[in-house]
């Protein structure tokens, strides 16, 4: 019985993806990986028994890994079936961010990455499948294969199973050449798609007449409100249980924020018209980012005084419908002259080269306009700086995913599954020197108030923070407190009188030790995947149990952490395995995550109290 | 100066406190029960030349850890198939190097 939900699922989406039949007509792959992600969330939940709470702690661990928000925080308001439908669909963003390349392997946890990987593999199968059905319906051989396939997604068929009916295909003349490829090429056409689809759309006729040319931004704003640019609009897309009718509101900040990066008559001519043209504006994407901010990502063509343009349009929204302001595009040029060419978006990078907007043709055809909206005008808060930077990640890589132009689209698919790869590969480099960067900062501003600096200067006092690692409830040192930031690891020595004696800088993993641990000596490192203690750390404890080791982590909540232990006797080395690989099971029974980290702890410490003093602090 | 420690650790997990259940759960695993039960009779020598080779087996990435290194945050399952994949290629080189050595 499990696993007939489980096929149907499989071959439903195989023939919704072949015929364009579904819930959508015309539903695009995306569509398919979504809808397949959370037919296996529910699956995972109803029929596998998986609790609903298992499935929250992948997420929460997920949203740790990638420092970006899948799910609402506090689930407990929620009915079962909202908390249901939030989870299967934080569930399916995970899924479709790493079947895109989106999220990166080493951005899941370990729990979910095995299974992902599985997950990504079996819609590979799918569209392998969909092709397969596509190439029998277009050679006329459909008709008895065909019905097997339909009596198996709707669940007549009762000696069915996975293997046989792909065996077939497999076997057939017609499909041979085409089941070879189960990558994602059919997201590219995707991006084809919308294009098509922006492209097909009729452009709304624009006027600048009548726009005055020269105008700062506060008098932009002034003369947008006083001519009724502002008002309520609504897309169907934004409807929610708490936006039923879709409502969004074009507001003084909006065009304030539409057009503090790029100020011209053009722009201006699109926002007067902005509430009738978001209604019929093609939705492209959304995606949740860090605070349980949405954004709503759609295209529209218009054409001002002849000239085509495509008009990106991106609307947030909390879950509350609280406006947010991006501040993604807050460093980009400030107000400036209404000449500025709409080119200087190109400064932006990453928003230009949007996903499914990113081809060259558009950009060759048509200039890229952008406008940022939020749902609701009131209670406007700021989101801090660093909500923006997973989305420039995001978008980074999300662009290596789909931007073909035709020419592309006719290679080889496996040159371009290679090209995409370097390209992943790329961008994983950059992101690995951003962070050797950030950790080397971080670094060198503490390094400077350690006795030794590593410079070959003569060692001077270290910063005394005695009063800090001597309180009598944990509490971190303005040190530790910097070094939770750094994605790298860093080991902070204190001698015996609480003076910060040297600095080492590791690396994702690894944290150096000194040569020479003092008795007495204070050693602290960071934790940036989030996790409590791990065997090496407690391995280390009981080979000098003469120091105290401290770990300060950020966990998955944001929280701050810190772990304190030291040996109280002297073990054998064969006793300190035992110990430490008992420790190292407990975590991966749990699923190593941060939480099944902190409970492995708590019970090898309470185990082990004769062995080891511990102490462990949530600061919140 | 002495660390001022309570005697007794704390547990302050934040709202992840161990609840007794938890604790009789963790404490009587299955595997771990198995795994204790094997320590102590590879400690009494009654254990089967399998079950000593698999104790072995269990306990090998430890000898692999560089003394001055911590293995941090890095996940146990990472962590141990790293290990692994360095002590075999440390037999492999030791055996590359046995052959080589002139009789």
């Amino acid at each position: 019985m499990k696993r007939r939900s489980y096929e149907r699922l499989f071959y439903t989406i195989a023939i919704k993806l072949a015929t364009g039949k579904g819930s959508h007509p015309g539903a695009t792959p995306l569509d398919s990986i979504q809808e397949f992600s959370e037919g296996i969330s529910k699956h995972l939940r109803d029929q596998a028994g998986v609790p609903w709470e298992k499935q929250v702690q992948w997420i929460r661990d997920t949203e740790a890994f990638t420092k970006r928000g899948f799910l609402q925080n506090d689930l407990s308001e929620l009915s079962e079936p909202l908390r249901h439908q939030a989870i299967d669909e934080a569930f399916s963003s995970i899924a479709v961010g790493y079947a895109t390349g989106r999220i990166m392997e080493t951005q899941v946890p370990s729990s979910l990455r095995s299974f992902l990987k599985a997950f990504k593999q079996t819609l590979g199968h799918i569209f392998s499948l969909a092709k397969d059905i596509k190439a029998y319906s277009d050679s006329g051989t459909i008709d008895p294969e065909f019905k097997q396939y339909l009596d198996l997604a709707t669940g007549f068929s009762e000696d069915s199973s996975v293997g046989k009916p792909l065996e077939n295909l497999k076997n057939s003349n017609v499909t041979n050449a085409q089941t070879s490829e189960t990558t994602f090429s059919l997201t590219s056409k995707d991006a084809l798609h919308l294009q098509q689809e922006i492209l097909e759309q009729p452009a709304t006729e624009l006027s600048t007449e009548g726009i005055p040319t020269s105008m700062t931004a506060k008098e932009v704003v002034a003369y947008a409100v006083e001519n009724g640019f502002t008002g309520e609009t609504r897309h169907d897309v934004l409807k929610t249980n708490k936006n039923p009718t879709g409502e969004a509101f074009v507001g003084r900040s909006g065009i304030k924020h539409a057009v503090s990066q790029t100020l011209h008559t053009e722009k201006l001519a699109v926002l007067g018209k902005m509430k009738t043209i978001i209604p019929s504006s093609i939705f492209i994407d959304t995606f949740q980012k860090k605070g349980n901010l949405i954004s709503y990502r759609f295209a529209a063509k218009v054409s001002v005084d002849g000239k085509n343009l495509v008009a990106r349009i991106v609307v947030d929204s909390d879950h509350n419908g609280n406006r947010y302001y991006n501040h993604e595009l807050s460093d980009l040029e400030g107000l400036s002259a209404l000449t500025k060419s709409p080119q200087s978006h190109q400064k932006t990078g990453s928003l230009l080269k949007e996903a499914s907007l990113g081809n060259v043709e558009i950009e060759d055809t048509y200039k890229l306009l952008q406008f940022i909206f939020s749902v609701n005008e009131n209670d406007v808060k700021t989101t801090t700086q660093e909500n923006s930077n997973p989305e420039s990640t995001e978008t980074t890589s999300t662009t290596n995913e789909s931007s073909p132009s035709s020419s592309q689209d006719s290679e080889d698919p496996n040159i371009m599954h290679e090209r995409k790869s370097k390209i992943d590969e790329r961008t994983y480099s950059s992101l690995q020197e951003k962070f050797r960067a950030l950790a080397k900062k971080i670094y060198q501003s503490v390094i400077r108030r350690a006795s030794r600096r590593g410079d070959g200067s003569p060692p001077r006092k270290g910063v005394n923070r005695s009063r800090h690692l001597f309180a009598s409830t944990l509490t971190l040192t303005p040190e530790e407190r910097k070094i939770l930031a750094s994605p790298y690891e860093i080991m902070l020595v204190h001698d015996a009188d609480g003076r910060l004696d040297s600095v080492l800088l590791g690396d994702r993993y690894r944290s150096p030790l000194p040569s020479n641990i003092a008795p007495g000596a204070i050693l602290t490192h960071n934790h940036p995947g989030g996790r409590g203690p791990s065997s090496s750390d407690i391995l280390q404890a009981f080979k000098h149990p003469q120091a105290t080791f401290r770990i300060v982590t950020t966990n998955e909540k944001n929280q701050v952490e810190v772990f304190q232990m030291k040996a109280n006797l002297a073990l054998d080395e064969k006793s300190i395995k035992r110990l430490i690989d008992d420790y190292a099971d407990s975590c991966n029974s749990l699923g190593d995550t941060p939480l099944a980290r902190r409970k492995a702890f708590a019970f090898f410490a309470k185990t082990h109290q004769t062995k080891i003093s511990t102490e462990i602090s949530i600061i919140r | 100066m002495n660390i001022k420690r309570n005697q007794t650790p704390k547990f302050d997990l934040g709202g992840y406190e161990l609840t007794t259940e938890e604790m009789e759960k963790m404490q009587n695993r299955p595997e771990r029960v198995a795994w204790i039960n094997l320590c102590e009779r590879i400690d009494a020598g009654t254990a089967t030349p399998e079950e000593v080779e698999q104790y072995n087996y269990r306990l090998e990435p430890y000898d692999e850890m560089e003394p001055n290194v911590l293995y941090a945050d890095m996940p146990h399952a990472e962590f141990e198939k790293m290990m692994r994949e360095k002590r075999a290629k440390r037999l492999a080189a030791e055996a590359e190097a046995a052959d080589q050595k002139p009789e």
